[in-house]
């Protein structure tokens, strides 16, 4: 099974709920929720993007969430406990 | 394997264990000639303990086996340690290939030690599986894993299925070919622990068990031979389907509850014993095998709901 958001970095699975990463550097697996997944996604596309940037690319899909930046500033702080987010 | 080594049975067919008088179990493990196939796999074991002959015995009496094979998964060892010990509070240790993997155990374990060290040599090295933490049983062709931590009745239930129409595939370790995600069979002993024992002895009446033994980490724990027709049926393979995580919970009514798929990558990339050792085979293993199965929690309290639920899953929701 092929995902289209492999890269020779890291492999993906995704589900409704979120996502798996296999990271192809250091063997590591990392289950995230659905938001985080897509920081990460967004943050791998363009690693130059700050976080207002990100939350306006991400704003359409998560609109239920009341407060969008703290949800992503908690899920880059989660990326980086993980050693995602380099 | 050479024809030579293989004792055949009435009508040419392999012999069973429970086909050979006990003295000559007895004779041949002392003797280190005796070989036991589970599954696809071939455990040779030495042993002058006789309760370890007796349990064998009688645990593994449906089982092909064979004397002095060409070749053996596993050579393991039961024997009383060569220390002070052997005076005063008797010991046994487990050894495979010559070598002691963990701590000795109080001498009257013996026959469980085999069994819980055939299992961790099982999980240790053989990595031409996915080799998961978790039960799984057959029917109709598909494969359920009841994946689970101690204490959750995994053990429990996994017993009453196979003793209620399901194959038994293990109690145990669920082993999974990593490309075509089909399950393979140990078909061997189920261990149940406590509560469950008194309960099975009521629950079916008339089947064989292993010496009861307490075992200070786990209560009182014992064996259950496993059905004749799932050692009769351990060669067959068959795809995994259903992804289950048993919960008991005394008083509870039974609950099937769909259960999110990267919560269930999660708990098998920590709950296989080689997912890491298998890498990046092992991630796409996983996440094909979440993919295609159907994912549940489960809660329940009588058995007899929950073979309900299973044999509804199988039959309606088998196709």
């Amino acid at each position: 099974v092929i995902d289209h958001r492999d890269s020779p970095g890291f492999l993906w699975r995704c589900w409704a709920d979120g996502a798996v990463i296999f990271d192809r550097q250091y063997g590591n697996t990392h289950g995230l929720n659905r938001l985080t997944a897509e920081v990460f996604r967004v943050w791998l596309e363009a690693p130059s993007l700050d976080q207002p940037a990100i939350c306006q690319r991400l704003a359409a899909d998560f609109a239920e969430i009341v407060d969008l930046p703290l949800a992503v500033a908690q899920a880059r702080a989660q990326l980086q406990t993980h050693g995602l987010l380099r | 394997m050479s024809a030579a080594t293989l004792r055949l049975g009435p009508g040419g067919k392999n012999g069973r264990l429970g086909e050979l008088p006990l003295t000559e179990v007895a004779a041949l493990l002392s003797d280190g000639r005796l070989a036991l196939q589970t599954g696809q796999l071939i455990a040779r074991i030495r042993s002058t303990l006789p309760d370890v002959a007796q349990s064998l015995h009688r645990l593994y009496a449906q089982h092909p086996f064979f004397i002095d094979p060409d070749f053996a998964d596993f050579h393991v060892e039961l024997r009383q340690p060569m220390n002070l010990r052997r005076w005063l509070r008797q010991q046994v240790e487990f050894l495979i290939d010559g070598h002691v993997p963990f701590e000795p155990l109080p001498r009257e374990q013996a026959p469980a030690m085999l069994e819980w060290g055939l299992n961790w040599a099982l999980a240790s090295s053989a990595h031409q599986w996915l080799t998961i933490h978790a039960a799984s049983l057959e029917r109709n062709g598909q494969v359920l894993i009841l994946p689970a931590p101690p204490g959750s009745g995994k053990s429990t239930l996994c017993a009453a299925l196979a003793l209620r129409g399901w194959r038994l595939l293990s109690d145990e370790l669920t082993l999974l070919d990593p490309l075509s995600l089909h399950a393979h069979a140990l078909a061997r002993p189920i261990n149940l622990k406590n509560e469950s024992i008194a309960l099975f002895r009521n629950f079916e009446p008339g089947m064989s068990w292993g010496p009861e033994v307490y075992a200070t980490t786990r209560g009182l724990v014992t064996h259950l031979r496993p059905p004749a027709d799932s050692v009769a049926r351990m060669l067959e393979i068959a795809p995994a389907r259903w992804i289950v995580f048993p919960r008991y919970q005394a008083g509870a009514a039974p609950l099937l509850t769909p259960r999110a798929k990267v919560r269930t990558f999660t708990h098998f990339a920590e709950n296989s014993f080689n997912y890491s050792i298998l890498g990046e085979l092992g991630f796409d293993a996983v996440g094909r095998l979440v993919q295609q199965c159907d994912c549940h929690d489960f809660e329940y309290s009588r058995l007899d709901d929950a073979i309900e639920v299973f044999d509804w899953l199988a039959g309606e929701h088998g196709e």
